[in-house]
Protein backbone atom coordinates (compact mmCIF):
# COMPACT_ATOMS: atom_id res chain seq x y z
CA UNK A 1 0.00 0.00 0.00
CA UNK A 2 2.60 2.72 1.58
CA UNK A 3 4.52 1.93 -1.96
CA UNK A 4 1.88 2.75 -4.23
CA UNK A 5 1.25 6.03 -2.24
CA UNK A 6 4.80 6.72 -2.38
CA UNK A 7 4.96 6.09 -6.39
CA UNK A 8 1.63 8.12 -6.70
CA UNK A 9 2.92 11.21 -5.10
CA UNK A 10 5.75 11.63 -6.97
CA UNK A 11 4.32 10.61 -10.60
CA UNK A 12 1.69 13.02 -9.54
CA UNK A 13 3.97 15.51 -8.26
CA UNK A 14 6.38 15.42 -11.61
CA UNK A 15 3.09 15.32 -13.68
CA UNK A 16 2.10 18.34 -11.92
CA UNK A 17 5.46 20.07 -12.14
CA UNK A 18 5.47 19.37 -16.25
CA UNK A 19 2.28 21.01 -16.78
CA UNK A 20 2.45 24.05 -14.62
CA UNK A 21 6.41 24.46 -15.55
CA UNK A 22 7.53 24.23 -11.87
CA UNK A 23 10.00 20.78 -12.37
CA UNK A 24 13.23 22.57 -11.08
CA UNK A 25 11.01 23.56 -8.17
CA UNK A 26 9.98 20.00 -7.52
CA UNK A 27 13.40 17.99 -8.44
CA UNK A 28 15.05 20.50 -5.65
CA UNK A 29 11.83 20.15 -3.27
CA UNK A 30 13.16 16.38 -3.33
CA UNK A 31 16.59 17.23 -1.91
CA UNK A 32 15.24 19.75 0.64
CA UNK A 33 12.20 17.40 1.52
CA UNK A 34 15.31 14.50 2.07
CA UNK A 35 17.18 16.87 4.32
CA UNK A 36 14.06 17.50 6.68
CA UNK A 37 13.49 14.12 7.20
CA UNK A 38 16.79 14.04 8.75
CA UNK A 39 16.39 17.60 11.09
CA UNK A 40 13.33 15.96 11.70
CA UNK A 41 14.37 13.15 13.37
CA UNK A 42 16.86 14.91 15.54
CA UNK A 43 13.88 17.25 16.76
CA UNK A 44 11.95 13.95 17.64
CA UNK A 45 14.54 12.39 19.04
CA UNK A 46 14.26 13.81 22.72
CA UNK A 47 10.55 13.40 22.90
CA UNK A 48 10.43 10.09 21.47
CA UNK A 49 13.31 9.14 23.69
CA UNK A 50 11.47 10.26 26.93
CA UNK A 51 7.85 8.90 26.05
CA UNK A 52 9.62 5.27 25.59
CA UNK A 53 11.23 5.50 28.93
CA UNK A 54 7.85 6.74 30.58
CA UNK A 55 5.91 3.76 28.68
CA UNK A 56 8.78 0.93 30.04
CA UNK A 57 7.99 2.58 33.29
CA UNK A 58 4.64 2.36 33.08
CA UNK A 59 4.45 -1.42 32.02
CA UNK A 60 7.23 -2.28 34.81
CA UNK A 61 5.16 -0.32 37.28
CA UNK A 62 1.79 -2.08 36.82
CA UNK A 63 -0.41 0.42 35.05
CA UNK A 64 -1.02 -1.90 32.18
CA UNK A 65 -2.53 -4.66 33.97
CA UNK A 66 -4.10 -2.40 35.87
CA UNK A 67 -5.17 -0.76 33.39
CA UNK A 68 -6.45 -3.71 31.63
CA UNK A 69 -8.08 -5.17 34.64
CA UNK A 70 -10.88 -1.68 34.47
CA UNK A 71 -11.48 -1.69 30.80
CA UNK A 72 -13.27 -4.98 30.54
CA UNK A 73 -16.88 -4.09 31.39
CA UNK A 74 -16.86 -1.23 29.00
CA UNK A 75 -15.53 -2.83 25.97
CA UNK A 76 -17.55 -6.04 27.27
CA UNK A 77 -20.57 -3.79 26.45
CA UNK A 78 -19.46 -2.72 23.16
CA UNK A 79 -18.67 -5.81 21.86
CA UNK A 80 -21.83 -7.60 23.18
CA UNK A 81 -19.85 -10.08 24.66
CA UNK A 82 -20.90 -11.41 28.13
CA UNK A 83 -19.35 -14.39 29.30
CA UNK A 84 -15.90 -15.65 27.44
CA UNK A 85 -12.81 -17.64 28.27
CA UNK A 86 -10.34 -16.04 30.36
CA UNK A 87 -7.92 -16.28 27.45
CA UNK A 88 -9.73 -14.13 25.04
CA UNK A 89 -10.48 -11.94 27.64
CA UNK A 90 -7.41 -11.33 28.82
CA UNK A 91 -5.87 -10.66 24.65
CA UNK A 92 -9.20 -8.18 24.43
CA UNK A 93 -8.19 -6.20 27.35
CA UNK A 94 -4.14 -6.03 26.69
CA UNK A 95 -4.95 -5.15 23.42
CA UNK A 96 -7.38 -1.94 24.65
CA UNK A 97 -5.21 -0.80 27.37
CA UNK A 98 -1.89 -0.89 25.06
CA UNK A 99 -3.63 0.78 22.48
CA UNK A 100 -4.95 3.52 25.29
CA UNK A 101 -1.53 3.56 26.58
CA UNK A 102 0.08 4.31 23.22
CA UNK A 103 2.27 1.15 23.07
CA UNK A 104 1.83 0.18 19.66
CA UNK A 105 4.06 -2.92 19.24
CA UNK A 106 2.77 -4.43 22.50
CA UNK A 107 -1.56 -4.31 21.31
CA UNK A 108 -0.90 -5.89 18.17
CA UNK A 109 0.21 -9.60 19.16
CA UNK A 110 -2.70 -9.73 21.61
CA UNK A 111 -4.88 -8.19 19.23
CA UNK A 112 -4.38 -10.68 16.41
CA UNK A 113 -4.91 -13.46 18.98
CA UNK A 114 -8.23 -12.01 20.01
CA UNK A 115 -9.18 -11.45 16.44
CA UNK A 116 -8.41 -15.13 15.57
CA UNK A 117 -10.58 -16.45 18.51
CA UNK A 118 -13.55 -13.97 17.79
CA UNK A 119 -13.49 -15.48 14.42
CA UNK A 120 -14.59 -18.81 15.52
CA UNK A 121 -17.49 -17.35 17.61
CA UNK A 122 -20.83 -16.58 16.26
CA UNK A 123 -22.07 -13.14 16.33
CA UNK A 124 -21.23 -9.43 15.12
CA UNK A 125 -18.18 -9.57 18.15
CA UNK A 126 -15.08 -10.05 15.39
CA UNK A 127 -16.72 -7.31 13.68
CA UNK A 128 -17.14 -4.58 16.49
CA UNK A 129 -13.96 -5.67 17.60
CA UNK A 130 -11.76 -4.84 14.46
CA UNK A 131 -13.71 -1.56 14.41
CA UNK A 132 -12.99 -0.60 17.49
CA UNK A 133 -9.43 -1.17 16.62
CA UNK A 134 -9.72 1.10 13.56
CA UNK A 135 -10.64 3.57 16.20
CA UNK A 136 -7.86 5.72 17.97
CA UNK A 137 -8.50 5.26 21.40
CA UNK A 138 -4.79 6.63 22.67
CA UNK A 139 -4.67 8.95 25.66
CA UNK A 140 -1.97 10.69 24.95
CA UNK A 141 -0.68 11.30 21.39
CA UNK A 142 2.97 10.74 21.78
CA UNK A 143 4.14 10.65 18.36
CA UNK A 144 2.29 14.08 17.41
CA UNK A 145 3.10 15.42 20.70
CA UNK A 146 6.70 14.83 19.65
CA UNK A 147 6.07 16.25 16.26
CA UNK A 148 4.70 19.79 17.60
CA UNK A 149 7.36 19.74 20.28
CA UNK A 150 9.83 19.45 17.74
CA UNK A 151 8.56 22.19 15.69
CA UNK A 152 8.24 24.69 18.13
CA UNK A 153 5.08 24.12 19.53
CA UNK A 154 4.42 26.49 23.16
CA UNK A 155 2.87 23.69 24.42
CA UNK A 156 2.81 20.27 22.69
CA UNK A 157 0.05 18.96 24.49
CA UNK A 158 -2.30 21.47 24.74
CA UNK A 159 -4.22 19.35 21.74
CA UNK A 160 -4.99 16.61 24.00
CA UNK A 161 -8.44 17.47 24.90
CA UNK A 162 -9.67 18.53 21.57
CA UNK A 163 -7.72 14.28 20.65
CA UNK A 164 -10.39 12.95 23.44
CA UNK A 165 -13.04 14.66 22.42
CA UNK A 166 -12.57 13.72 18.53
CA UNK A 167 -11.33 10.44 18.96
CA UNK A 168 -14.39 9.34 21.64
CA UNK A 169 -17.18 11.35 18.97
CA UNK A 170 -14.90 9.45 15.75
CA UNK A 171 -15.55 5.70 17.55
CA UNK A 172 -18.85 6.63 18.64
CA UNK A 173 -19.80 7.67 15.08
CA UNK A 174 -17.82 3.98 13.85
CA UNK A 175 -19.53 1.56 16.23
CA UNK A 176 -23.37 3.49 15.82
CA UNK A 177 -22.55 2.32 12.26
CA UNK A 178 -21.52 -0.77 13.65
CA UNK A 179 -25.22 -1.71 15.24
CA UNK A 180 -27.15 -0.23 12.00
CA UNK A 181 -25.20 -2.72 9.92
CA UNK A 182 -25.48 -5.48 12.45
CA UNK A 183 -29.13 -5.13 12.66
CA UNK A 184 -29.71 -4.83 8.61
CA UNK A 185 -28.06 -7.98 8.26
CA UNK A 186 -29.85 -9.78 10.76
CA UNK B 1 -7.72 26.99 29.98
CA UNK B 2 -7.22 24.90 33.41
CA UNK B 3 -7.74 22.00 31.41
CA UNK B 4 -5.36 22.78 28.75
CA UNK B 5 -2.43 23.58 31.50
CA UNK B 6 -2.89 20.01 32.98
CA UNK B 7 -2.34 18.38 29.89
CA UNK B 8 0.78 19.70 29.63
CA UNK B 9 1.36 18.59 33.21
CA UNK B 10 0.67 14.73 31.92
CA UNK B 11 3.76 13.30 31.33
CA UNK B 12 5.88 14.85 33.68
CA UNK B 13 3.49 13.67 36.26
CA UNK B 14 3.31 10.51 35.13
CA UNK B 15 6.51 9.63 35.41
CA UNK B 16 7.20 11.03 38.98
CA UNK B 17 4.33 9.02 39.88
CA UNK B 18 5.23 5.74 38.72
CA UNK B 19 9.01 6.22 39.13
CA UNK B 20 8.15 6.80 42.86
CA UNK B 21 5.63 3.52 42.83
CA UNK B 22 8.76 1.17 41.62
CA UNK B 23 10.62 2.99 43.95
CA UNK B 24 8.41 2.10 46.84
CA UNK B 25 8.75 -1.46 45.57
CA UNK B 26 12.27 -1.55 45.75
CA UNK B 27 12.95 -1.60 41.82
CA UNK B 28 15.17 0.20 40.16
CA UNK B 29 12.87 2.48 38.03
CA UNK B 30 15.65 4.55 36.66
CA UNK B 31 16.80 1.30 35.04
CA UNK B 32 13.23 0.82 33.75
CA UNK B 33 13.47 4.42 31.92
CA UNK B 34 16.65 3.92 30.78
CA UNK B 35 15.60 0.53 28.80
CA UNK B 36 12.65 1.91 27.61
CA UNK B 37 14.56 4.65 26.08
CA UNK B 38 16.95 2.62 24.67
CA UNK B 39 13.78 0.76 23.02
CA UNK B 40 13.41 4.48 21.59
CA UNK B 41 16.64 4.52 19.67
CA UNK B 42 15.10 1.79 17.61
CA UNK B 43 11.86 3.07 16.65
CA UNK B 44 13.79 6.44 15.31
CA UNK B 45 16.30 4.13 13.59
CA UNK B 46 13.20 2.30 11.61
CA UNK B 47 11.22 5.80 11.22
CA UNK B 48 13.98 7.54 9.47
CA UNK B 49 15.08 5.55 6.08
CA UNK B 50 10.71 5.97 5.86
CA UNK B 51 10.46 9.63 6.81
CA UNK B 52 13.05 10.54 4.22
CA UNK B 53 11.67 8.74 1.30
CA UNK B 54 8.03 10.08 2.54
CA UNK B 55 9.37 13.68 3.19
CA UNK B 56 10.78 13.90 -0.19
CA UNK B 57 7.64 13.01 -1.55
CA UNK B 58 5.89 14.88 -0.01
CA UNK B 59 7.90 18.07 -0.46
CA UNK B 60 7.86 17.26 -4.63
CA UNK B 61 3.84 17.51 -3.89
CA UNK B 62 3.88 20.93 -2.15
CA UNK B 63 6.36 22.53 -4.77
CA UNK B 64 4.20 21.18 -7.61
CA UNK B 65 1.45 22.78 -6.19
CA UNK B 66 -0.75 19.97 -6.92
CA UNK B 67 -2.40 20.47 -2.98
CA UNK B 68 -3.65 23.67 -3.83
CA UNK B 69 -5.12 22.38 -6.75
CA UNK B 70 -7.04 19.78 -5.20
CA UNK B 71 -7.97 21.47 -2.22
CA UNK B 72 -9.42 24.17 -5.01
CA UNK B 73 -11.34 21.22 -6.36
CA UNK B 74 -13.19 19.93 -3.08
CA UNK B 75 -13.53 23.54 -1.85
CA UNK B 76 -17.19 23.00 -2.11
CA UNK B 77 -17.19 20.28 0.28
CA UNK B 78 -14.94 21.81 2.46
CA UNK B 79 -15.45 24.81 2.75
CA UNK B 80 -19.25 24.28 4.95
CA UNK B 81 -17.31 21.99 7.13
CA UNK B 82 -14.64 24.68 7.81
CA UNK B 83 -11.47 22.41 7.12
CA UNK B 84 -8.48 23.98 6.51
CA UNK B 85 -7.15 23.89 2.96
CA UNK B 86 -3.79 23.08 4.31
CA UNK B 87 -4.92 20.13 5.94
CA UNK B 88 -6.91 18.92 2.65
CA UNK B 89 -4.48 16.06 1.33
CA UNK B 90 -3.90 14.91 4.78
CA UNK B 91 -7.68 14.43 4.90
CA UNK B 92 -7.80 12.41 2.08
CA UNK B 93 -4.34 10.26 2.64
CA UNK B 94 -5.29 9.55 6.22
CA UNK B 95 -6.99 6.45 6.40
CA UNK B 96 -4.57 4.52 3.64
CA UNK B 97 -1.25 4.96 4.95
CA UNK B 98 0.27 6.24 8.45
CA UNK B 99 3.76 6.84 8.16
CA UNK B 100 2.42 9.01 4.72
CA UNK B 101 -0.04 10.82 6.65
CA UNK B 102 2.77 11.64 9.51
CA UNK B 103 4.96 13.06 6.39
CA UNK B 104 1.83 15.28 5.51
CA UNK B 105 0.63 16.51 9.37
CA UNK B 106 4.77 17.47 9.87
CA UNK B 107 4.29 19.00 5.88
CA UNK B 108 1.30 20.55 6.88
CA UNK B 109 2.62 21.57 10.74
CA UNK B 110 5.44 23.56 9.40
CA UNK B 111 4.03 25.09 6.15
CA UNK B 112 0.85 26.88 8.25
CA UNK B 113 2.58 27.03 11.65
CA UNK B 114 2.09 24.61 14.45
CA UNK B 115 0.33 26.76 16.56
CA UNK B 116 -1.85 27.69 13.72
CA UNK B 117 -5.52 26.91 13.57
CA UNK B 118 -4.36 24.46 10.45
CA UNK B 119 -1.76 23.22 12.42
CA UNK B 120 -3.64 21.85 15.38
CA UNK B 121 -6.30 20.20 12.87
CA UNK B 122 -4.00 18.10 11.23
CA UNK B 123 -2.36 17.23 14.77
CA UNK B 124 -5.57 16.02 16.27
CA UNK B 125 -6.70 14.38 13.00
CA UNK B 126 -3.72 12.47 13.15
CA UNK B 127 -3.92 11.18 16.83
CA UNK B 128 -7.51 10.92 16.86
CA UNK B 129 -7.55 8.49 13.96
CA UNK B 130 -6.26 5.45 12.68
CA UNK B 131 -4.84 3.90 9.59
CA UNK B 132 -8.39 1.91 9.05
CA UNK B 133 -7.74 0.19 6.14
CA UNK B 134 -3.88 -1.11 7.27
CA UNK B 135 -5.87 -2.19 10.55
CA UNK B 136 -8.86 -3.91 9.23
CA UNK B 137 -7.01 -5.88 6.67
CA UNK B 138 -4.28 -7.19 9.66
CA UNK B 139 -7.39 -7.75 11.64
CA UNK B 140 -9.16 -9.46 9.15
CA UNK B 141 -6.30 -11.65 7.72
CA UNK B 142 -5.81 -12.95 11.54
CA UNK B 143 -9.40 -13.49 11.73
CA UNK B 144 -9.53 -16.74 9.93
CA UNK B 145 -13.40 -15.99 8.72
CA UNK B 146 -14.82 -13.65 6.11
CA UNK B 147 -15.71 -10.76 7.75
CA UNK B 148 -18.26 -8.37 6.59
CA UNK B 149 -17.49 -5.92 4.75
CA UNK B 150 -19.33 -2.85 6.34
CA UNK B 151 -16.62 -2.77 8.70
CA UNK B 152 -14.44 -1.00 6.49
CA UNK B 153 -17.44 1.79 6.12
CA UNK B 154 -17.85 1.78 9.80
CA UNK B 155 -14.09 2.17 9.66
CA UNK B 156 -14.25 5.41 7.31
CA UNK B 157 -17.47 7.15 8.85
CA UNK B 158 -15.59 7.06 11.93
CA UNK B 159 -12.50 8.40 10.28
CA UNK B 160 -15.06 10.73 8.54
CA UNK B 161 -16.55 12.27 11.61
CA UNK B 162 -12.78 12.23 13.07
CA UNK B 163 -12.20 14.59 10.29
CA UNK B 164 -15.65 16.75 11.04
CA UNK B 165 -15.02 16.84 15.04
CA UNK B 166 -10.87 17.98 14.69
CA UNK B 167 -12.41 21.17 13.11
CA UNK B 168 -14.98 21.88 15.69
CA UNK B 169 -12.68 20.78 18.98
CA UNK B 170 -9.88 22.53 17.84
CA UNK B 171 -12.11 25.79 17.23
CA UNK B 172 -14.15 25.21 20.47
CA UNK B 173 -10.97 24.66 22.42
CA UNK B 174 -9.22 27.31 21.70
Amino acid sequence: MLSYIWIGMMAAAVAMGICTGRLAEVGGAAMAGAQDAVELIFSLAGPMLLWSGAAELMRRGGVLSALSRAVWRPISGILRLPAVENELRENICLNVSANILGLGNAATPPGLAAAKALGSRKGDSLERFIILNTASLQLIPTTVAALRAGLGAESPYDICPAVWLTSAAALAVAMFCAVLCGRGKK
Amino acid sequence: MKLLSAASALLPALILLISALLAARRCNAFDAFAAGAEEGIGMLKRLLPTLCGLLCATAMLRASGLPEAIAALLRPITEPLGIPEACVTLFLLRPFSGSASLALAKDCMSAAGVDSFAGRVAAVLMSASETTLYTAAVYSAAAGRRVSRYVILCGLAGDLAAMVFSVLCVRGLQ
